[in-house]
This record gives structure tokens, sequence and C-alpha cells, in this order.
């Protein structure tokens, strides 16, 4: 039994590998300025703000606005900061009413032989803050079960 | 983009969250149980058990039917349905930022060679 492995399966985990070094995909990823620049370009989405305390404990905070006045609005904070080889942050949709409650995200960024950077990201559900500490053992062979029961 | 507004799908992560539940989930998936026959393979107190049992009733992952005193429980796998859709949704989400991340590293490679930021 490898408890890592299992935790991962359910949920859920995306690889990219970028050509740019790492360095400069982790400012990407984490300058306000750069965020403000790489969401835009694609469906008429604009970032009119974007916050980033970029440590453990600090707060990240951006808004992605269609102009036709939809809304979302991100924000989490960080609870691990490895620069620029790894970020634990929470990531929650801010909204007026109820959320869907805190996931938390774990993006590794990896040197490729290349030059390149590899992004390898986990992104998790828990139910509130109190299960962060055991949800590898609350998740534990969850997909098992996923798989039986649909 | 996602927006999930959605307690319920709080309800069945918190639910499938603890490993008695989903052994209970995994026993109801072969077949109906009793309350009492949920119970017997577990060393804790029906009252317990019957504790586990409605977080599995609030999340929707469960059904109770009622013949006179005998409680029968069945599964219910609509929830589970939506707890794929929140990872699915996710999944396309972060491909979607990795797409704009992508095109953003290949616009402003030479830019930030030159201007040194």
């Amino acid at each position: 039994m490898e408890p890592e492995q299992t935790t991962k399966q359910c949920s859920l985990n995306v690889k990219r590998t970028f050509s740019a070094p790492r360095d400069r995909v982790f400012a990407a990823w984490t300058d306000p300025d750069r965020i403000k620049n790489w969401h835009a370009p694609m469906e008429d989405f604009k970032i009119p703000f974007a916050e980033v305390d970029l440590r453990v404990g600090g707060k990240y905070r951006y808004e992605m606005r269609h102009p036709d006045g939809e809304s979302y609005i991100l924000v989490g904070n960080f609870q691990e900061v490895d620069a620029p080889k790894k970020l634990v942050y929470t990531f929650i949709w801010e909204e007026g009413n109820a959320g869907m409650g805190e996931t938390l995200v774990t993006v590794h960024f990896h040197s490729t032989e290349e030059g390149g950077t590899e992004i390898d990201l986990t992104h998790e559900r828990f139910p509130d803050a109190e299960t962060m500490g055991h949800h590898d053992q609350g998740w534990n062979g969850c997909l098992d079960r996923l798989a039986k029961l649909v | 983009m996602v927006k999930q507004t959605s307690r319920s799908l709080d309800l069945t992560f918190s639910a499938l969250s603890d490993p008695t539940r989903r052994e209970i989930l995994g026993r109801l998936t072969q077949q109906d149980l009793m309350v009492t026959e949920i119970a017997e393979p577990f060393e804790m107190s029906l009252p317990a058990v019957s504790k586990h049992l409605r977080v599995l009733e609030r999340a929707g992952l469960i059904a109770r039917s009622r013949e006179g005193r005998v409680h029968r429980l069945r599964f219910d796998p609509k929830p589970l349905g939506e707890a794929m859709t929140w990872i699915a949704e996710h999944k396309l989400y972060w491909e979607e930022q990795f797409d704009l991340l992508e095109r953003y590293l290949k616009k402003t490679t030479h830019e930030e060679e030159t201007d040194g930021t």
C-alpha cells in the first residue's frame, strides 16, 4: 500500500512541460503583474486585480472578469513556499453566498534536462481545514471505492 | 471556467473522507442491508454506526426505507457522479490555465530577455 499514491488518485493531477526555464515559469505563476498578463488573452477575460503575498501564511486574491460582467474571484493562502520548486496553497472560489469550500493545490516545478520546466499539479478537496492534517489517511483507498461504485 | 456553488458536493466529499463510511458504502454497493447488519463487522456501538449512516444519508449516498421497526439501507450513486464532475471540471480548468501560461511564456521569451524583468 502506498498512501501517497492512493491519496493522489482521489484528487486530480495535471502535468505539463514548458520549454521555459523554471525561474520564469515560477515567476509567471506567482508574480501579480505576470498573472494579469497570462490570463487575459483568451475568452476576453481580464484580470482587474491580482494580489499575491508570496510567503507562508500570505494570501493571494485575483479576479477574472468578462466584459459582460461575469466575474470569478479566486482566493487562498500559502501553506508552503519553496521558490522556485514548490508551492502549496489553499484554493477557494470566492462568492457572495455559499462557496464550495476550501481545496488544496500543490504545485511542483521540476527542471527538465532540456532546460524546460515540468509543472506537476495536484488539486485536492477536503471538507474543512481541520482535516488537512489527516487527509492522506482520509482519502486512502478512496479511488478503489469510487471505481467500484460508479 | 469553474464556478461551484454546490453545498451537496461538500457533503459528498465530507462523507467519503472517513474509512468507516467508505467501508459501509462499499458493502451497500453489494446489497441492501439493515442497520444491524451494517453494524455487525464493526467494533462500535449501534448509535456510533447510526451516526455514520446519518452523514451518508445527508450526503444522499444512501437512502433508508422503513418496514415497521426494520430500517433497510440502500446505496445511491448519484452524488458520486457530482463529485466526479467536480474533478473533471477542475481538470479542464487547469488544462486551460496551462494553455494560457504556455502562450504567455512563448510570447514573452524575448521581451524578458531584453528588459531584464
